[in-house]
């Protein structure tokens, strides 16, 4: 698994030749997401320890597991849309 | 390089060579072959390994572009994602996937099978030109 996105590069350009760059540095929100993540994984636990013993077992805390792998693949995702009047370049790094 | 190789087996048989003369030529064009070939890049068929990205590029005839770079390790998270889906949600995403004439079973994708599809994605393209003017070109790189 790797780490999650740490910078998410926003750059707009309008016809006028007005240019906007967003650097969000995403990293910033890290120690917020692992708290998150955290107490997901753990309520998920707990429901998946229920549901086991009920008889009904499900995997929760993997699913939850898995959106976090999810998430901290975004790395290298690129968006670029170009049209008459505006550019739009999205990367996550 | 076989026009070359045919012109000193002509001197060597119109005897305006020797044969160990042309046995050296033929040595040094194979030796020259073998060094341009392994100077040219690689062609996007023939490398090797695993693809990294999924390419997504859409030139309208309007001159709108779309340039989509999407990591394929995100793809193959997302199909590991699919294996833990409720059953009874996994149901329904079945069945509306097959209605809309998809009927592949998401439950019963292996970790083999992801990484075999991942794999295969190499020599997938898909190349949409429509009528008027619209490009649309799908790779993994």
């Amino acid at each position: 698994m790797n780490a999650p996105p740490a910078v998410v590069d926003v750059h707009v350009a309008g016809a006028g030749g007005r240019r906007v760059h967003l650097w969000l540095p995403v990293f910033v929100l890290w120690p917020f997401l692992l708290l998150a993540g955290g107490l997901a994984i753990a309520v998920a636990a707990l429901v998946d320890a229920v549901l086991f013993a009920m008889g009904r077992p499900h995997r929760f805390t993997a699913f939850v597991l898995g959106c976090f792998d999810a998430l901290t693949e975004t790395r290298g995702t690129q968006v670029f849309v170009e049209n008459e009047s505006r550019t739009v370049d999205v990367r996550v790094w | 390089m076989g026009e070359e190789r045919t012109r000193i087996l002509s001197l060597v048989a119109e005897g305006k060579i020797t044969a160990e003369e042309g046995s050296r030529l033929l040595d040094a064009l194979e030796a020259h072959g073998t060094q341009t070939a392994a100077a040219e890049p690689p062609t996007r068929t023939g490398s090797t390994g695993a693809p990294k990205f999924m390419y997504v590029k859409v030139v309208s005839a309007e001159g709108d572009n779309v340039n989509v770079k999407i990591p394929l390790s995100l793809v193959r998270a997302g199909l590991k994602l699919t294996a833990l889906i409720p059953p009874q949600a996994m149901e329904q995403i079945n069945k509306q996937m097959a209605d809309h004439g998809m009927a592949i079973d998401l439950a019963n994708l292996k970790h083999e099978d992801i990484e075999e599809l991942i794999e295969s994605l190499r020599e997938m393209e898909i190349n949409v030109d429509s009528k008027n003017g619209d490009n649309v070109r799908v790779y993994c790189a």
